[in-house]
């Protein structure tokens, strides 16, 4: 009887002891992929390189370079989509999205050269004389990069801004 | 207090801080499960295991309820302050705010029950043992 208990207390250690390890091994597992996630969407950026705006016969057109830097993840990820705002002190001059026909992927296994990217954007007609005309306009966006994380696809918002160079303008 | 008093107490202690710490890895597992590569119950094991441990420990019923009760005000709190350390303090306080909301209705709807339900599992090893209903088996390391 004795003999009994101190077997199954020694079993209860064991067991506790097992329950423990379990919960450490569990808490690495979703931890590492946890921290290089918050790693990833502190360290991220994005840089608009320029934004012109020129003339054409129906409007105005917006291009714009950007670029990406990323460290490295280790998940699967792409770049979907790039939503934007024109604004001056003057007004706003519309809300863009612009979505990519193919998502573009991201080097996420090793830490690469930040990733340059070029878009263009029509801006219609009811924008594009007060834009044209207003001083200092600037973007003010995010690039949307999809992350591929072991139980869902999560959308991440990389904020972005600058300054919108009319024609005429010097570069 | 006297000698057996004390050690009850740091029994107690012991398998309501164990408990704590396995729900808390539980709820912060549900917190975070875009980030979990394994299946859902798994989280769930070793807050069940150490709820075994505890009803075959021996400890008076008063004791279990406190080894419950310890386990599960700790574990959300353990979840959100795990959730929230890495992060800034700006997005902290919401993360914080956000995992103990989460955590503490997982404990109500299925930590709590399975504490008993684990609890009384131990238990009732604990009595099959020692009324000879089960025998261990005889090995050195037990």
């Amino acid at each position: 009887m004795v003999d009994d208990e101190v077997r199954l207390n020694k079993l209860a250690q064991l067991v506790a002891a097992i329950s423990l390890a379990l919960a450490l091994a569990i808490t690495y597992r979703f931890g590492a992929n946890y921290l290089r996630f918050l790693h990833w969407t502190s360290d991220t950026h994005a840089d608009l390189v320029y934004a012109v705006a020129c003339d054409t016969q129906d409007g105005g057109e917006l291009s714009l370079t950007v670029e990406l830097s990323a460290p490295a993840i280790g998940f699967r990820a792409a770049i979907e989509s790039m939503e934007f705002s024109l604004n001056s002190s003057e007004g706003h001059y519309g809300y863009y999205r612009i979505v990519m026909p193919d998502a573009v992927p991201l080097s996420t296994m090793e830490d690469s050269e930040p990733l340059r990217l070029s878009f263009s954007r029509h801006i219609p007609p009811q924008h594009w004389p007060s834009l044209r005309d207003s001083q200092g306009p600037r973007l003010e966006g995010r690039l949307i990069v999809r992350l591929y994380l072991p139980g869902r696809e999560v959308p991440t918002r990389i904020p972005l801004s600058g300054p919108v160079l009319l024609r005429g303008d010097p570069l | 207090m006297t000698k057996s008093v004390k050690i009850a107490f740091y029994l107690v202690l012991t398998y309501g801080l164990i408990g704590a710490i396995t729900d808390g890895v539980a709820c912060a597992a549900i917190s975070l499960k875009s980030f979990l590569s394994i299946p859902i119950w798994i989280p769930f094991l070793p807050a069940a295991l150490a709820w075994i441990a505890a009803g075959m420990r021996g400890i008076k019923p008063e004791g279990l309820i406190w080894v419950g009760a310890i386990s599960l005000i700790g574990g959300p709190i353990i979840a959100a302050k795990a959730v929230a350390m890495p992060m800034s303090s700006a997005e902290s306080m919401a993360a914080n705010f956000s995992t103990i909301r989460q955590a503490l209705a997982i404990s109500l709807v299925v930590m709590l029950p399975l504490c008993f339900m684990c609890i009384l599992v131990g238990g009732m090893l604990r009595g099959a043992v020692i009324n000879r209903a089960l025998r261990l088996p005889r090995s050195r390391r037990l």
